[in-house]
């Protein structure tokens, strides 16, 4: 089974690298406290 | 309850139970039962360590939380997205290629078998407690709804989860934690909708989320740094990393989750959807919480939302100053109701200074409200010195049971049951192969075949659910013990992340050192939480950085062994 097991090497679907995914993460993170800051503003 | 209500929630719990067994029957093998054959796809394991978090109190305590402090508590999950990244470049790749059963393993790899086994012990000690109270907790609360016993419904929570667990092991914990994620979310979605609907006719959605806004319960972010603040960006993002970080890349009972990816790109893709999903999902369990509170401005909320309590209290001398706080808290929301129906006309004929005038109004009222609410605490309390004044995990409970339409009390109370269940499998499994792979089969019996070592850990699970359900039992005649375990969690995870960092990403500092520089941070934090007034969560950040900077110190002042 562990031969089976692929390496780090592989790419994520989507994206060329690992690298694009992890800033759409922490992306979305931002995007999330923009948002919810302006939520926050706007109701108060 | 109804037979309906019954039915959908026997059938639910029933049916994720006996699924789970029979899409896991089989013969299987020590790496089959503790690592799932390495087959899982990104979308099981990403269900699976949202479950494994997901406990009952979530789905408790979340909606009470927002119903009395609105949304901030969100900003504790910050830190979430930024952990999940750091794991999944740093920590999937080494345990993967290593190929391990337990977290703990890379440490003697990378340091020695001391320095292991005080990990696994720390982890065993933390999470043996933490189990016990993950079935107590909703159990405590689930048997005063349902006029259960307290046991009783530990011991039908705890039964339920050994009979899948100790069958499918970790696999049958993925499978049964994908339905119990559906019947999670479906549910609270569910509840979502029901609650929106159940607002006055004149109230419309918009007016709901402008009434909540306009009453701070849409506080969801705060810029502003305040140590003793638990809920701000800054302590949500650094101190929710370390946490964070420490629970789901050191805690076995969420490495486990995502070793068991059929690659790193499956751990990898579990993990960072986790990422992208965890705070939306919080978001929508304290939006509920919120349109709860909402609903409750329009309709006549109790004193004290833990039912059964509050009749006790009818049955004592004080039954009379009861009656009269309650027409005092009736004739309240009276006033309170009025109000917000004028800050309501305000905002819908967007007059401000109408709004204003409501919001300066309500702020009196609501002072008013709460003193009267202390002292209904404050009676129950001189009724009985050990009971529990704070109702604020039975805010939705409560109003699910009131005005919840027959069916979906079921299914709610099947959400409930779920959470407690799927993170107990979790536990149950991670406490069971951390036994058994780095204390028994690594120092106590190494030699035996895997065939032994797959029964010892099914013995092991059998034995560390009778631990969390003895534990459960007793845990009622102990004081603030669910806030005792959470505490104990910060106490630990900081030292086992301090470890686990020295051991990525330091080199220089060796076995002698880390080992050292653990045992003393540990105490250290101890005494830093028995001696200050420091909020627990600081405590991961603090045990983290003391390990590192110790271990550099003990570094260059201890012999070198060669």
């Amino acid at each position: 089974m562990d031969q089976e097991r692929s390496t780090d090497n592989q790419k994520p679907p989507f994206f060329n690298s690992w690298r694009p995914f992890y800033f759409l993460v922490i992306g979305a993170l931002v995007l999330q406290i923009i948002v919810f800051y302006a939520i926050t503003r706007y109701f108060e | 309850m109804s037979y309906l209500d019954w039915g959908v929630l026997v059938g639910t719990l029933a049916f994720i139970a006996v699924y789970g067994m029979w899409k896991t029957r089989g013969s299987q093998n020590i790496e089959g039962y503790l690592k799932g054959n390495n087959s899982e796809k990104w979308w099981t394991i990403c269900l699976s360590i949202m479950a494994t978090q997901a406990s009952a109190i979530t789905f408790l305590s979340t909606p009470g939380q927002a119903y009395e402090d609105g949304m901030r508590f969100l900003q504790f999950y910050f830190g979430l997205p930024i952990a999940m990244v750091i794991i999944a470049i740093s920590f999937i790749p080494i345990y993967y290629r290593l190929k391990v059963y337990t977290a703990y393993e890379f440490l003697e790899s990378r340091f020695d078998l001391k320095t292991r086994s005080l990990a696994a012990f720390l982890f065993l000690v933390q999470r043996g407690l933490a189990a016990g109270i993950t079935i107590y907790a909703p159990a405590i609360i689930l048997s005063s709804i349902l006029g259960w016993n307290v046991n009783t419904t530990s011991l039908i929570i705890g039964l339920v989860v050994i009979i899948y667990t100790v069958t499918g092991g970790t696999r049958a914990v993925s499978v049964t934690q994908k339905q119990q994620m559906a019947v999670m979310m479906g549910g609270m979605i569910v509840a979502g909708l029901i609650v929106i609907n159940m607002l006055p006719p004149e109230v419309s959605f918009y007016d709901a989320v402008q009434v909540a806004g306009k009453m701070d319960k849409l506080n969801l972010i705060n810029f502003s740094f305040d140590w003793n603040d638990r809920y701000n960006v800054w302590s949500g993002v650094s101190g929710g990393l370390f946490l964070f970080m420490s629970y789901f890349g050191t805690d076995q009972s969420q490495v486990a989750r995502y070793l068991s990816g059929k690659s790193v790109t499956e751990s990898r893709l579990g993990l960072l959807f986790n990422g992208l999903l965890k705070i939306p999902m919080q978001f929508i369990i304290l939006f509920i919480g919120v349109m709860v509170f909402v609903f409750y401005q329009f309709v006549q909320p109790p004193v004290f939302f833990n039912k059964v309590a509050k009749e006790k209290l009818y049955e004592t001398p004080y039954a009379g100053n009861l009656i009269q706080l309650e027409a005092e808290h009736n004739a309240n929301f009276k006033e309170k109701s009025r109000v917000v129906r004028e800050m309501l006309r305000g905002i819908q004929a967007e007059d401000e200074p109408a709004i204003a005038a409501a919001r300066t109004e309500l702020n009196g009222i609501e002072a008013e409200g709460k003193a009267i609410r202390t002292e209904v605490k404050g009676l129950l309390q001189k009724a009985n010195p050990q009971a529990e004044v704070k109702d604020t995990d039975y805010v939705f409970i409560s109003f699910v049971m009131q005005y919840m339409p027959t069916g979906i009390i079921g299914l709610l109370l099947a959400v409930i049951f779920c959470a407690s269940m799927s993170s107990t499998s979790s536990e149950l499994n991670a406490l069971a192969s951390t036994t058994v792979i780095d204390m028994y089969k690594r120092s106590i019996r190494p030699e035996a075949s895997g065939a032994h070592y797959l029964q010892a850990s099914k013995l092991f699970t059998v034995g560390w659910g009778m631990f969390a359900i003895l534990f459960a039992t007793l845990a009622s005649q102990l004081d603030n013990l669910i806030q005792a375990v959470n505490i104990l969690g910060s106490l630990f995870y900081g030292t086992i992340l301090g470890i686990f960092v020295v051991g990525f990403y330091l080199k220089s500092i060796k076995a002698h050192a880390v080992f050292w520089a653990a045992v003393l941070a540990e105490a250290l934090v101890i005494l830093t939480y028995t001696t200050t007034e420091i909020g627990f969560l600081w405590l991961n950040p603090i045990g983290c950085l003391l390990v590192i900077g110790l271990g550099y110190f003990f570094q260059a002042v201890l012999p070198q062994k060669r």
